[in-house]
């Protein structure tokens, strides 16, 4: 009888993990990042901004910034995406988590002066399926 | 990271309304994961030592400011501050490990 019931009760165990790894797996198929990122400099005394939109930013994309600064997004998760912030000329390759939703600034050392870079993020169906994340 | 050790001289000025908060620290850095604690709900960390500067992290959450500081020269931020003036003065010492 015990063994019967630890039976049940493994059942609805593995049942359960099953179903979140169909989730997890569910949700790595379907959605990517989208990250809003908005460059701010000064050179030879001309403020200059740009803005970019990258849409389906998966694991490993790579995305250039301005003075050989490069950001690369590192992991996938519901409430946040882990990017790598890198350019051996200035700075060690540091990691920094966004939550999703949310933004966060950074302010990077160049030659002369500094590079000011907006980060936002938030989680979107990739391409233009109409699937919800 | 590689092993340093760094004597840090930090000194944290915060000015509001005709009133100076002011606070200065030395200490020994021997880690990148060493945290030490500045007004405003900052924090700061050296995440890289080199013969003739050092990296510094310094960051509340929302702002993350990244500067080299070179130890011939102290390093001077103004911090983002709501109503607020919020000064930092950074020099270290590079240590022989």
């Amino acid at each position: 009888m015990i063994v019967i019931i630890l039976t049940i009760v493994i059942n609805k165990y593995l049942e359960h993990a099953y179903n979140i790894l169909i989730e997890v797996n569910r949700m790595e198929d379907i959605c990517c990042y989208t990250l809003a990122i908005k460059q701010r400099t000064c050179q030879n005394g001309i403020a200059r901004v740009t803005d970019n939109v990258f849409t389906d930013v998966t694991i490993n994309t790579v995305i250039p910034l301005a003075f050989g600064y490069t950001l690369t997004a590192l992991a996938k998760n519901c409430s946040h995406i882990t990017i790598q912030i890198s350019n051996p000329d200035f700075i060690p390759t540091l990691i920094f988590n966004i939550p999703c939703g949310s933004f966060k600034i950074f302010d990077l050392p160049k030659e002369s002066g500094t590079l000011r870079v907006l980060i936002g993020a938030t989680i979107t169906t990739c391409g233009k399926s109409s699937a919800c994340c | 990271m590689n092993d340093f050790n760094i004597t840090l001289t930090i000194t944290d000025v915060i000015c509001c309304k005709n009133c100076k908060d002011s606070n200065q620290v030395t200490t020994a850095v021997t880690s990148s994961s060493q945290t030490i604690e500045l007004k405003n709900n900052f924090i700061l960390n050296v995440v890289r030592v080199t013969s003739t500067y050092f990296t510094v992290l310094i960051q509340n959450g929302i702002e993350t400011i990244i500067r080299n500081v070179f130890i011939s020269s102290p390093l001077q931020l103004c911090l983002p501050c709501k109503c607020c003036s919020h000064m930092l003065t950074i020099s270290g010492i590079i240590n022989p490990t």
